[in-house]
C-alpha cells in the first residue's frame, strides 16, 4: 500500500508502496523528535516542527521536481531516497550538533578518505550503509548510490542538483515550511510557478530555469534572504543555540560528561553511530538537564537550566566586522567561532565577564561566570549574493547560451553589489538593571569590548 | 593553508588585479593544478567549465571583510559562448594588499609555489578568459578520461558535459597553453601524466 499522509505546506504527501517502510523504520522515525529549528520555539512558540516532517516535505518536492524535469525509473527511485534520508544524520537539535560534531570529531582516527568531509556527513553516510533497519529494506548498491548522491554527486548532474545545490528540493521545502511555522510571511515563493519554469535543455546537462521562470525564482532568492535576516540569524536563536553549543562544549571540556562526549566525538566506529542514533533532543535534555533533577554536569547544567527556564543570554555587544578594526584582526574575528580562533574568544569571555562584574556591581555567587560569556561571529550574505555560491549560479536557459540569474534578472541586477555582512557579539548572562535603558548599557560598553576583543586579537601570533 | 588564503595569495600573486570571473576561476584552477591542490579547492564541471564554488566562496569573503573590491562592466554584451554578460574585475585593497604579503611571508614555501605557478600562467600564450576557459575544461575532461585524448574524442566528451564542442584553433590553443605552463604531457598524444 503505498504512503499517504496530510502535510500542512503541500497538503497530500504520497509516496509509492516500495518506500513506505523506509519511512517507518526507526531510522526516519527518530527524526519526529528533533525540531527543526532546535530552539527557535523560545522565540517563534510554533516553532515545532520537526526533521520527520521536512523529510516528508524534501521528498515531496523533489519529485515534483523529477516529473517536472523528466526523471523517471531508476533514476527517480534515487531521488526518492536521497530525499527521505538526507537529514537521518541530525542529531538534537539539527544544526547544533552538526557545529558540535565537526568541533570534537577527531579527525586522526578516520579511515582514508574521511577526513576531507565535514564529520556530520560521514555520520549520515555511515548511517545509510550500516542502519541495520535500511540494510534490511534496501540494497547495497541503492545505499550506496544515495550516498553517492548526497555527496560528490552520481549519474546525471540533474539529479544532484534536484537533491542539492541552489534551486534545491531542501531549501524550498525548508522556506515554506520554516516560515509557516514560524508564523512570518517571509519564506513565500510561488512553488508551481518555480517548478513549471525548471528545464533541462540538455539530459546530460545542468538544471536552468526558463526566462518565464525568472520572477518565481527571484521570490525564492528573496525568501531566503528574509528568512535568513529575520529567522535564521534572528538575534534571539543565535543565543539559543550558541547556548546549546557552549553547553555541550562544557559538558565535555569543563564537567567531563561522558555520555556527552560518546555522543559528540566522532571516531569512526560502528559503535559511535549506533550510540548517535539513540539520541533525540528529548533525551539530551532529559539527560543532561532532568527537569527533576540536579544536572550531571554543574557548568553545562547551569547553561541548560537557563534554556529550560528561558533565562537566555543577553546580548552585550555587537559590531560589524570591518573598521576600526585593524586589518590584520578582520579574518580572527571572523573566524571567531571556529576552534582555530578559541584562545580569543575565551580571552575575550574571561576580560567581558570581568569588565561587566566592575560595571554592575557583581561579587561573589553573583558574579558573571566566564564560561558562560559567548564571543562569537556571523554573516549575512546580500540577497544577490544568497542566489549563488552556496553551491553554484542558478542558470537562465536564454538564448544564445545560457545566463547566470543574476544577470537575467533585471531586479537583482539593480540590487547594489554589497555582499556579505559579518559580525562580533558578545551574549553573557545578565540581567538588564532597567531594561529601558539596555542601548545605554550597550553603548556604555562599546569601547571598552571593542578594545578587549582588539588586545586579545593582537596576542595572536602571525 | 585554507582555499581562502590560497585564493588570497593566488590574487595577489597577480599583482593583486584580476579582470573577470571566468578567468579568475581558470587561473586558480591552474594554479590548483600546477600546485596539487586541486582536490582542496573543490572544482567539479560546470556549465562554464571547471568551476568551484569554494573559490567562489572565498571571493566572498575577501571582499566581506574589505580586502578585495569588485567592480562590473560591460553591461548588455554576449558572445556565442554564453561568457559573461557583465565582466567583475577583481582588484586588492591596500588592506588586502597588507594582509596578503603578510600571509605571504607566513607561508614562504607555498607562497614561492603559488607565486610560480601564477608567473608560469602569465607567461603563457594564452591569456584572454575564453580561451583560458577552454583550456582549463580540456585540462579537466583529459584528467577525467584518465588519459591523452584527441580532439574528437575530446569534442565528444565536451558535449557530454553540455559543453560547447571546441574549434580546432581553439583545441589548439588550449594545448598551446597547457605545453606553455607545463602541463603538455597530460592532455597530448605525445604522453600522459598521473594525476597528482
Amino acid at each position: 500500500m503505498r504512503f499517504r499522509t496530510r502535510d500542512p505546506i503541500h497538503n497530500f504527501i504520497a509516496l509509492p508502496a516500495e518506500f513506505a517502510a523506509v519511512v517507518d523504520s526507526p531510522v526516519l522515525q527518530r527524526l519526529r523528535g528533533i525540531r527543526q529549528l532546535a530552539l527557535a520555539s523560545l522565540v517563534y512558540p510554533g516553532a515545532l516542527h520537526t526533521r520527520f516532517d521536512h523529510t516528508l516535505g524534501v521528498t515531496h518536492v523533489a519529485r515534483l521536481m523529477a516529473e517536472q524535469l523528466q526523471v523517471e525509473g531508476d533514476e527517480l527511485s534515487l531521488v526518492t531516497l536521497a530525499g527521505l534520508l538526507h537529514d537521518v544524520g541530525h542529531g538534537p537539535f539539527s544544526h547544533v550538533s552538526e557545529a558540535s560534531l565537526d568541533w570534537f570529531g577527531n579527525k586522526s582516527t578516520l579511515k582514508s578518505g574521511q577526513a576531507e568531509h565535514k564529520i556530520h556527513e560521514l555520520v549520515t553516510a555511515e548511517i545509510i550503509r550500516t542502519d541495520s533497519d535500511l540494510t534490511a529494506l534496501l540494497s547495497e548498491a541503492d545505499r550506496e548510490a544515495v550516498v553517492q548522491l548526497l555527496g560528490s554527486g552520481t549519474g546525471r548532474p540533474v539529479l544532484k542538483q534536484v537533491v542539492s545545490g541552489p534551486l534545491d528540493a531542501d531549501k524550498q521545502d525548508y522556506l515554506l515550511r520554516d516560515s509557516y511555522f514560524c508564523g512570518v510571511q517571509y519564506g513565500h515563493f510561488d512553488l508551481a510557478q518555480f517548478h513549471r519554469s525548471l528545464v533541462l535543455p540538455d539530459p546530460a546537462g545542468e538544471m536552468m530555469i526558463d526566462e518565464d521562470g525568472v520572477h518565481a525564482v527571484e521570490q525564492f532568492v528573496l525568501a531566503k534572504y528574509y528568512m535568513t535576516a529575520n529567522v535564521y540569524r534572528h538575534r534571539v536563536r543565535l543565543i539559543t543555540d550558541q547556548m546549546i553549543t557552549r553547553s555541550i562544549r562544557l559538558g565535555i571540556e569543563a564537567d567531563h560528561l561522558p555520555d556527552m562526549e560518546a555522543l559528540y566525538r566522532f571516531d569512526g566506529t560502528p559503535g559511535f553511530i549506533q550510540n548517535y542514533q539513540a539520541w533525540d533532543d528529548a533525551r539530551f535534555l532529559e539527560t543532561f538537564c532532568p527537569r527533576q533533577a540536579d544536572s550531571p554536569g554543574p557548568k553545562s547544567g547551569a547553561m541548560l537550566r537557563r534554556l529550560r527556564e528561558r533565562r537566555l543570554l543577553k546580548e552585550v555587544f555587537r559590531d560589524r566586522i570591518g573598521r576600526p578594526y585593524d586589518a590584520r584582526h578582520l579574518e580572527i574575528m571572523k573566524g571567531l567561532h571556529k576552534p582555530k580562533s578559541v584562545e580569543v574568544a575565551r580571552g575575550v569571555e574571561v576580560a567581558v565577564a570581568d569588565l561587566l562584574n566592575r560595571q554592575l556591581g557583581l561579587t561573589g555567587s553573583d558574579a558573571i561566570d566566564p564560561a558562560l560569556v559567548i564571543a562569537h561571529s556571523y554573516g549575512i550574505k546580500s540577497a544577490r549574493e544568497s542566489s549563488r555560491n552556496d553551491a553554484e549560479g542558478i542558470l537562465v536557459d536564454v538564448k544564445p547560451a545560457p545566463q547566470p540569474f543574476t544577470d537575467e534578472s533585471t531586479l537583482f541586477r539593480s540590487i547594489n553589489e554589497a555582499y556579505q555582512d559579518n559580525f562580533v557579539v558578545v551574549f553573557a548572562p545578565v540581567d538588564w538593571p532597567d531594561p529601558g535603558k539596555k542601548e545605554a548599557f550597550r553603548d556604555g560598553w562599546k569601547d571598552a569590548i571593542r578594545g578587549i576583543i582588539q588586545a586579545e586579537c593582537r596576542k595572536v601570533k602571525p | 593553508m585554507t582555499t581562502y588564503d590560497v585564493v588570497h595569495l593566488v590574487i595577489h600573486a597577480t599583482g593583486g588585479t584580476i579582470q573577470g570571473r571566468t578567468k579568475l576561476q581558470k587561473v586558480i584552477y591552474f594554479v590548483g593544478v600546477l600546485t596539487d591542490r586541486l582536490k582542496q579547492l573543490g572544482y567539479r564541471a560546470h556549465y562554464y567549465g571547471p568551476y568551484s564554488s569554494d573559490v567562489a566562496g572565498a571571493i566572498q569573503e575577501l571582499r566581506s571583510l574589505g580586502f578585495l573590491e569588485q567592480r562590473t562592466t560591460g553591461v548588455g554584451t554576449t558572445d556565442n559562448f554564453g561568457f559573461e554578460v557583465t565582466r567583475y574585475d577583481y582588484t586588492l585593497t591596500d588592506e588586502g594588499k597588507q594582509v596578503a604579503a603578510e600571509k605571504a611571508a607566513a607561508h614562504a614555501v607555498e607562497w614561492d609555489r603559488i607565486r610560480k605557478a601564477v608567473t608560469a600562467i602569465n607567461a603563457a600564450p594564452v591569456q584572454d578568459y575564453v580561451r583560458l576557459a577552454v583550456a582549463a575544461k580540456t585540462h579537466l575532461l583529459t584528467q577525467q578520461a584518465g588519459s591523452a585524448l584527441e580532439p574528437d574524442a575530446l569534442k565528444a566528451k565536451a558535449q557530454e558535459h553540455g559543453w560547447s564542442a571546441f574549434t580546432p584553433e581553439q583545441y589548439d590553443d588550449a594545448i598551446r597553453f597547457l605545453t606553455a605552463v607545463g602541463l603538455d604531457r597530460e592532455t597530448t598524444a605525445s604522453g600522459v601524466r598521473s594525476p597528482g
